[in-house]
């Protein structure tokens, strides 16, 4: 009896013992991992000069936001002047240079903006010229800007200086999709904007997740990545206030002072 | 005294039996003894290498353009061309004046000894396929999240096999017998 007692305790113990090393030698863990990662559209715009006063000319201004090399936002100066000429779009290359995609913007904007108004440029050139720190304006994401202060050239009307607009400008007026929300948004707020708008669908931005997670299956480990998308609403992150404008019309009652 | 020695041996009798049994234990786990000798259990327990309900299938390609084959349905992926270049050339088993991203993940599994197991396409989300690539190295099993043109593109230059599941197959793919 006694013997079968101890081969009993023994046992137990060695049990007990093995279960404990297993505890310890199997703990589960439990990884969360995280990477943003941003959808992108290359947009930068870069530098210029100062726009040459030509006499006798209705100029308008905006500020478009817009991001650097680095992701940075940064604020670059639009002045749009229409002065008397032979119905050209001119570009004000000093210093800099406009890609094409820019370049077909400007000729879009300049469209957009005489058949909004009614009426015949053909008397008129249009004069296009951007400030900022860089030395190459591309990406044609400054189109419903240059669209905007196009018509306020021509109507001879003012922008609201507190409003500011990020969006493609399509030949029917509608406003497109741009890359860099969030940093665009954040320029515009650094630099004074109390709303910002942008295109349909733009005030909530997805960004992608990384998760990885580990199980432990009997003796193996499973580890299992996941691309996760993550919603973000660029109002309450930036915390300036968004509005979506789906055309240049829905654009100019924001911008526009009457 | 004999009765003091008696007990001290059987205090060190049971320390002894509790250290063997302990390091028994993390020895068999493989998580600490630092040990390269790890002892696994049957992989089939594993539910994410469950084939049930997916079709192994045959890769063909062209331009832009992958095909998932298997038994009648024939399943065509869009993609770009730069991948299906890529695939192809794992089919063939062709390797270019310099090595594409897929070689070098390729490198990457053969130089490691890292086993490839299986390439999963489970689901389709908004037009999107997407896909898991499975790996094995000693006891951990890597179940990666994968575009299913860059877990194709390993699969075939690593001999892996593609499952895609029966349903996207049946109702996307196209019935060709």
């Amino acid at each position: 009896m006694k013997r079968i007692f101890i081969s009993f305790t023994v046992a137990a113990i060695v049990l007990i013992s093995y279960y404990t090393g297993v505890f310890f030698g199997s703990k589960t863990v439990y990884i969360y991992n995280e990477t943003v990662i941003k959808s992108s559209e290359p947009i930068v715009f870069r530098p210029y000069s100062n726009l040459t006063n030509i006499p006798n000319a209705s100029m308008a201004k905006i500020i478009v936001p817009a991001v650097d090399d680095s992701g940075r936002g940064i604020a670059t100066n639009l002045t749009v002047q229409v002065v008397p000429g032979s119905g050209k779009a001119l570009v004000n290359i000093d210093k800099l240079l406009f890609w094409v995609d820019t370049q077909n913007s400007i000729r879009t904007a300049r469209s957009v903006a005489e058949r909004m108004l009614n009426m015949n440029i053909s008397d008129y050139d249009i004069v296009f010229a951007i400030e900022a720190n860089a030395t190459v304006i591309e990406g044609p994401s400054a189109g419903a800007a240059m669209t905007v202060a196009t018509v306020a050239a021509l109507g001879n009307k003012s922008i609201n200086r507190s409003v500011m607009i990020t969006g493609t400008i399509k030949p029917d007026g509608t406003i497109g999709l741009v890359g860099e929300i969030l940093a665009k948004a954040n320029a515009a707020k650094d630099i004074g904007a109390k709303t910002f708008l942008v295109p349909v669908s733009q005030s909530v931005v997805t960004t992608y997740e990384l998760r990885k997670h580990c199980e432990k299956i009997g003796w193996t480990e499973i580890c299992t990545t996941e691309t996760v998308p993550r919603k973000i609403y660029v109002a309450n992150e930036t915390g300036i206030n968004i509005v979506e404008v789906a055309n240049i019309g829905e654009a100019l009652k924001y911008l526009i002072n009457y | 005294m004999v009765l003091g020695m008696k007990i001290i041996i059987s205090i060190l009798a049971v320390l002894v039996i509790l250290a063997a049994g302990i390091f028994t234990g993390l020895n068999l786990t493989g998580q600490i003894s630092g040990k390269s000798e790890i002892i696994e259990g049957p992989l089939e327990s594993i539910p994410h290498l469950s084939t049930v309900g997916f079709a192994k299938a045959e890769i063909n390609v062209e331009p832009a353009v992958i095909y998932l084959t298997s038994d009648c349905y024939r399943l065509a992926m869009i993609t770009n061309e730069l991948q299906t270049y890529s695939i192809e050339m794992g089919l063939n088993n062709v390797r270019g004046f310099r090595p594409l991203t897929h070689d070098l993940i390729y490198d990457i599994i053969d130089i490691f000894g890292i086993e490839p197991l299986m390439v999963k396409i489970e689901s389709l989300n908004d037009g999107t396929y997407f896909a898991k690539v499975l790996l094995k190295q000693g006891n951990k099993i890597l179940n990666m999240d994968s575009k299913p043109s860059d877990a194709i593109a390993i699969a075939v230059r690593t001999n892996t096999s593609v499952y895609i599941k029966q349903t996207l197959l049946e109702e996307n793919g196209e019935r060709i017998c």
